[in-house]
């Protein structure tokens, strides 16, 4: 296999896209794999509820927490388009631990991650995912906190000036002036910390197989399907994924499951300077590169 | 009981040979070299035949060995005998070399047609090709139009199986290529996968098309071509594919990978009259023909 121009060619198709981005494919069956820029650090938006997953699964599993237990969640009263679920809510409800999983999960529902990260805080998921073995990943805030971009200071019209701040505003050594964008100061993370995560998930050695099995569960459920899902679910293979999606921040990882028993995990991060909220042709340029890198692994 | 019934058996046309030619030559020694046999047997058909006639046919008084007048009026018969049996012979030989019309996919090369023909001749058949689609085979052979064909089956049906790949006109290498990886994408336009007249039959076609289906493929994606030239002369500028087997390729001047899994193969069986008499001593050059995988590696 010599993917070296192909890579190139995906590298020059993201510029022209307006994309910038870390991509990893890894062959789980075989360990080969491929990747463009996997260890460059973003931060990593709802991508962290992964870790947070695994963090209350394993207190679950030891008997820490009751995943029974109900939490009483306020409402959240969120006007904005895209927060889903307990966010939106009007009125307060009553969620157990295992629901409140689900919802942080499948909808990426903001509220019942961060009423998860009330039992366990971002200190103790850092120290879980060490536990594990897995670095890379560092966890650092609430998803609240995202909550307080310049996008939420603009009137709705006039987001894409949230972009326009975002985009271009990033220092030599990744920091950023926007918080919530700066790797050193975000939840933060790479491809490749994530491909190992999620090596680790479908192969575990550390997690122990029950937490493992309930995360890959939760995965599969992912409701959010407009991002990769295109390109790798089918009824011959199964997408198993979590999206994170902030300002002009679009990543997703997860696992391709074939029918011939092949499993790739793919982790894609991006960073686009295209100022607009909506942006349909990287989201499906960002899924071409993945998928191409997964078919140069594939077919060799 | 009739008196020649009595006699040793005995070969008349043989001997009626013998006689003509040593009675023109009014000799033994020459006559037998005409006949290409030994004098002794020569002298010991002549024998015979006066035996089985009741007559002397030659005058052994004299020196010159002279037809007696039973021999003279013998001899116009015996040499209108002779000449019969070779009309015979010869017209035998004819009906030997009478070709002997198989159908045949048009996926045959030339080459290995024509050395399947030189193979039957050695096995007394000349063979006249009839190429024709799958349906169009299984017809001549039930109208009797052809002797024998070879028919589309199911693979594990067949005699022969032809596992069938991907062909390209750029080289990507020879590893077995996964139909999920054609996926269609929101960018770029879908590549093709061709499929050959030949291969619009149930065992190939729409087991194909349900893995494509499943694999998130456009319909498009499969298209069966309207001729194996069109087909190829879309293959040669673009990136779409050709389906087809290994030997078709290299014919072709393509570079063919096997499909991941094999999914999908070409199926052949022979019907006809004339199957059974062709089948066994020509297996490997209709396996060479078709493209098929040699007998060990058959299931």
């Amino acid at each position: 296999m010599n993917p070296e121009r192909e890579i190139r060619a995906l590298r020059e198709r993201l510029r022209e896209g307006g994309l910038a981005g870390s991509f990893l494919v890894r062959d789980l069956n075989s360990g080969e794999e491929i990747g463009i820029d996997p260890d460059l650090a973003y931060p990593i938006a709802s991508l962290v509820k992964v870790p947070l997953a695994i963090a209350v699964l394993s207190r679950i599993a030891n008997g820490e927490l009751d995943e029974a237990q109900p939490i009483d969640i306020a409402p959240g009263r969120v006007d904005l388009a895209g927060p889903a679920g307990l966010s939106r809510f009007r009125y307060p409800a009553r969620v157990a631990v295992a629901d409140l999983l689900y919802l942080s999960i499948a909808i990426s529902d903001n509220a019942a991650a961060d009423a998860l990260f009330a039992l366990v805080p971002p200190a103790e998921v850092n120290r879980t995912l060490r536990d594990y073995g897995l670095s890379g990943i560092v966890v650092r805030h609430l998803m609240g906190d995202l909550m307080d971009t310049p996008a939420e200071r603009f009137a709705p019209g006039e987001t894409h000036l949230a972009h326009s701040l975002a985009i271009g505003a990033r220092t030599a050594t990744r920091g950023h002036p926007v918080r919530q964008l700066d790797v050193s100061l975000a939840n933060s993370g790479s491809a490749k910390s994530f491909v190992d995560l999620l090596r680790e998930v479908w192969a575990p050695q550390r997690i122990p197989a029950e937490v493992a099995a309930r995360v890959r569960e939760l995965m599969a459920d992912n409701l959010i399907r407009h991002r990769l899902a295109p390109d790798f679910a089918s009824d011959a293979a199964r997408w198993s994924s979590k999206t994170g999606t902030l300002l002009n921040l679009r990543h997703e990882v997860g696992v391709v499951e074939h029918e011939d028993g092949s499993r790739f995990a793919v982790a894609a991060l991006t960073e686009s300077r295209v100022p607009a909220v909506l942006q349909p042709a990287a989201e499906a340029l960002l899924a071409r590169v993945a998928r191409t890198l997964h078919d140069l692994l594939r077919e060799g | 009981m009739p008196f020649w019934h009595t006699i040793p058996p005995m070969d008349l046309v043989a001997a009626c040979r013998v006689f003509v030619h040593v009675g023109e030559r009014g000799s033994v020694t020459l006559g037998a070299a005409a006949a290409r046999v030994p004098q002794s047997v020569a002298s010991r058909r002549i024998a015979a035949l006066e035996r089985h006639l009741g007559e002397r046919l030659f005058d052994r008084s004299t020196r010159r060995t002279a037809l007696t007048a039973f021999g003279r009026d013998l001899l116009p018969s015996a040499k209108r005998l002779v000449a019969l049996a070779e009309a015979l012979e010869h017209d035998a030989e004819q009906a030997k070399l009478r070709p002997l019309a198989l159908a045949v996919p048009d996926t045959c090369s030339v080459r290995q047609c024509a050395l399947l023909e030189g193979a039957a001749r050695e096995h007394g058949a000349v063979l006249e090709f009839r190429t024709a689609a799958p349906a169009e085979r299984a017809a001549l052979a039930s109208a009797r139009e052809v002797r024998a064909a070879l028919i589309a089956v199911p693979p594990d049906e067949g005699s022969w199986v032809v596992p069938l790949g991907v062909a390209t006109a750029k080289n990507t290498g020879t590893r077995a290529l996964h139909l999920d990886t054609l996926r269609p994408s929101r960018t770029q336009e879908a590549r093709r996968i061709w499929l050959q007249p030949e291969d619009d039959v149930p065992h190939v076609r729409d087991r194909l098309e349900h893995l494509g289906h499943r694999a998130a493929l456009l319909p498009a994606q499969l298209t069966v071509a309207t001729s194996l030239t069109a087909a190829v002369s879309d293959v040669l500028r673009t990136d779409n594919l050709l389906l087809g087997s290994a030997a078709q390729a290299h014919e072709l001047d393509l570079h063919w990978r096997p499909l991941a899994g094999t999914p999908v193969s070409r199926g052949y069986a022979m019907t006809g009259d004339e199957a059974d008499r062709l089948k066994s001593p020509l297996w490997t050059h209709i396996a060479k023909c078709l493209g098929a995988q040699p007998k060990d590696e058959t299931r």
